[in-house]
């Protein structure tokens, strides 16, 4: 009560002098403001290292899908290549004790992972390897990786099995030591490494990679293995080649859009190197001339078929023996309508007439 | 040893951790609110004015050191939504609160003059300080800013600082009638109030709305049990918005029936 009081003893201005003073006051404030805002932003740069990383970016890498087999955490052999063939698979070494990066990074992807359609979610697999199995037991493991997501496959097994799988992706080895109080210290390679559906890894997300940034990179990296759905590939067969030599691969491509595409990258994961040819007339001698390929053109309603005699795909040095009848999977990159995957299925010279004849599906 | 809570990245410890500098700071508002209130206007305040005056020196301490100072610098949005709740609007106009009496009185024997006197009226005319509190409040809640300030100790004093001052430029108009608007009618505090709270709820809505955490300080710090980044920048958002509008209500409130008071005695008996 004392104080209005002692308020109401002070000289008021007048409302046109406040009024005045509001109008005065606009200009400066106005002023100070944006030096306020001027100076918290403009400092923010700086260079000195600090734990947190703020704007990461995708390392660009080539790397086919590596083998390896290690065991899962419910005690099963996981072949890494076989297993996770076709899919967008995120593969990053770490341990359960990891007091930051490892938990940061899963949780990270994980948000971003969560936000995708349930057939795009399908079409991804997370693998976990840890490089401290002697506290990393299944259990342990099964536990980390569910506090995640439970689909999430984690992998264990012998410290020179981890090793390699490491090695397979270039990166060194985990380190294993103690620090001067005796507790264990992990030094290890943290980026995720991203194998597309093409089964070569192109990206990989260092830690500090923020889930905005997961999420603006999954589906462009789901996209790369999404073809187009006026595309697809048939009628793919190899005959079973004589002996050490290479292996002929044949299939029909059909282009049902309005637009030009072309066929630009083969791929028959486990199999062996895949290069495209061509039989090429040569008008010198008269005498036709194989020749390697980088595309096969497929004009818009075309359809293209490879087939003994012209344009095939050859399975150099092949990585195993092929048994007639035998199916595996094809990967077919074309220039603009992503990855195409069929399924081949092996024959014989002696089924070379049927194989040919069989028509077109439309 | 650092002086100021600043990220560290580094695993979060219940280890108890000095903050020199947060103590100089408390210690320097301690002697400032001792310089004003001491002698007379000490032995004038009411309990409530100096219950005000101890609560918003032991709300900014608890602010601004161990643990939520550090929780708020770089593990917790959440936190740091609790750390501006207690800086610019719960310190700010408890401290304003209790020194109404002794601002007043010194204000009323030795009238301000010159270039701080114009500074002070300019910085709290309601318009002014209103604009001032609510560019504080955006500025320092950018990713941007949070995001290369939190991590060196100066950048985190700036923000607590910028709440503080920010808070106390909002606030005065409200509470000290001096120098400039002795005649700040009542229902115009009300509409103060709002035309106040209107970045802090626009930040709160962004917080609870955004569908990735906006803060890369939170989002890589080592995490917490029982909380995700994502969560931690919604409940932060929360906070901030029925925090803030808790006690904004709760001033409104008492602005409200202070008014409807004065009425009921202008009413010709």
């Amino acid at each position: 009560m004392r104080s209005t009081a002692t308020t109401r003893r002070l000289p008021a201005p007048s409302a046109g002098r406040r009024a005045t003073l509001a109008a005065r006051a606009l200009g400066p404030v106005v002023a100070l403001a944006l030096a306020l805002a001027c100076l918290l932003t403009a400092c923010s740069r700086s260079d000195k290292p600090v734990p947190p990383a703020a704007d990461s970016t995708a390392v660009a890498i080539a790397l086919p899908r590596p083998s390896f087999t290690l065991t899962t955490t419910d005690g099963r052999p996981f072949e890494f290549q076989k297993e996770t063939a076709g899919t967008l698979t995120f593969l990053l070494f770490g341990y359960t004790h990891c007091p930051d990066v490892c938990p940061v990074h899963l949780a990270n992807m994980t948000a971003a992972l969560e936000k995708l359609t349930t057939a795009d979610r399908a079409r991804t697999r997370v693998v976990f390897v840890t490089v401290d199995p002697d506290r990393d037991s299944a259990s342990v493991l099964r536990k980390f990786l569910d506090a995640f997501n439970p689909s999430y496959v984690g992998l264990t097994g012998r410290r020179s099995a981890i090793d390699s799988a490491q090695k397979s992706v270039n990166f060194a080895a985990a380190i294993l030591s103690k620090d001067s109080a005796g507790a264990p210290v992990v030094t290890h390679s943290a980026p995720v490494v991203v194998f597309t559906e093409d089964d070569s890894a192109h990206v990989m997300f260092p830690f500090g990679t923020r889930q905005t940034e997961w999420a603006r990179e999954i589906p462009k990296l789901l996209a790369r293995g999404t073809a187009a759905a006026t595309l697809s590939v048939e009628r793919a067969y190899l005959v079973m080649p004589i002996g050490d030599a290479p292996a002929a691969l044949y299939f029909t491509a059909r282009n049902r859009g309005a637009t030009a595409d072309s066929v630009v990258a083969v791929q028959v994961p486990g199999a062996g190197i895949a290069t495209m040819h061509e039989h090429l007339h040569d008008l010198a001698s008269g005498a036709m001339r194989m020749v390697a390929t980088s595309a096969y053109p497929l004009a818009a309603g075309a359809t293209m078929r490879l087939a003994p005699g012209g344009a095939h795909v050859m399975i150099e040095k092949p990585a195993r023996v092929y048994t007639r009848g035998e199916r595996f999977r094809l990967l077919v990159r074309f220039a603009h309508g992503g990855v195409v995957t069929t399924e081949v299925s092996v024959i014989t010279y002696a089924d070379l007439d049927t194989a040919t004849a069989a028509p077109v599906r439309r | 040893m650092q002086w100021w809570c600043s990220a560290q990245g580094t695993q979060w410890s219940w280890r108890w951790v000095a903050y020199p500098g947060v103590w100089l700071f408390v210690a320097a508002a301690i002697a400032i609110v001792v310089s004003l209130v001491r002698g007379e206007p000490w032995r004038r305040m009411s309990f409530g004015h100096r219950a005000a005056l101890i609560g918003g020196l032991a709300s900014l301490w608890v602010a601004l050191d161990w643990p939520l100072g550090p929780l708020a610098a770089g593990y917790l949005s959440f936190a740091h939504a609790i750390q501006f709740l207690m800086t610019a609007l719960l310190a700010a106009p408890l401290l304003l609160y209790g020194l109404r009496i002794a601002i007043i009185e010194k204000a009323a024997r030795a009238p301000w003059s010159g270039l701080p006197a114009r500074l002070g009226r300019l910085l709290t005319t309601p318009l002014v300080a209103a604009i001032l509190f609510n560019v504080i409040v955006a500025v320092t809640h950018t990713p941007k800013v949070v995001d290369g300030y939190m991590k060196y100790p100066f950048g985190a004093f700036v923000i607590d600082s910028a709440w503080l001052v920010g808070g106390l430029l909002f606030w005065w108009s409200i509470i000290v009638p001096v120098p400039n608007h002795g005649k700040f009618p009542l229902p115009l505090k009300l509409l103060y109030l709002l035309l106040g709270t209107l970045f802090h709820t626009l930040v709160a809505m962004i917080l609870v709305s955004a569908e990735f955490p906006l803060y890369g300080i939170y989002e890589m710090a080592p995490p917490f049990p029982l909380i995700d980044a994502l969560s931690d920048q919604k409940l932060a958002g929360s906070v901030m918005e029925l925090g803030g509008l808790g006690l904004i209500f709760f001033a409104a409130t008492i602005i409200f029936f202070k008014w409807a008071n004065e009425d009921r005695k202008q009413v010709p008996q």
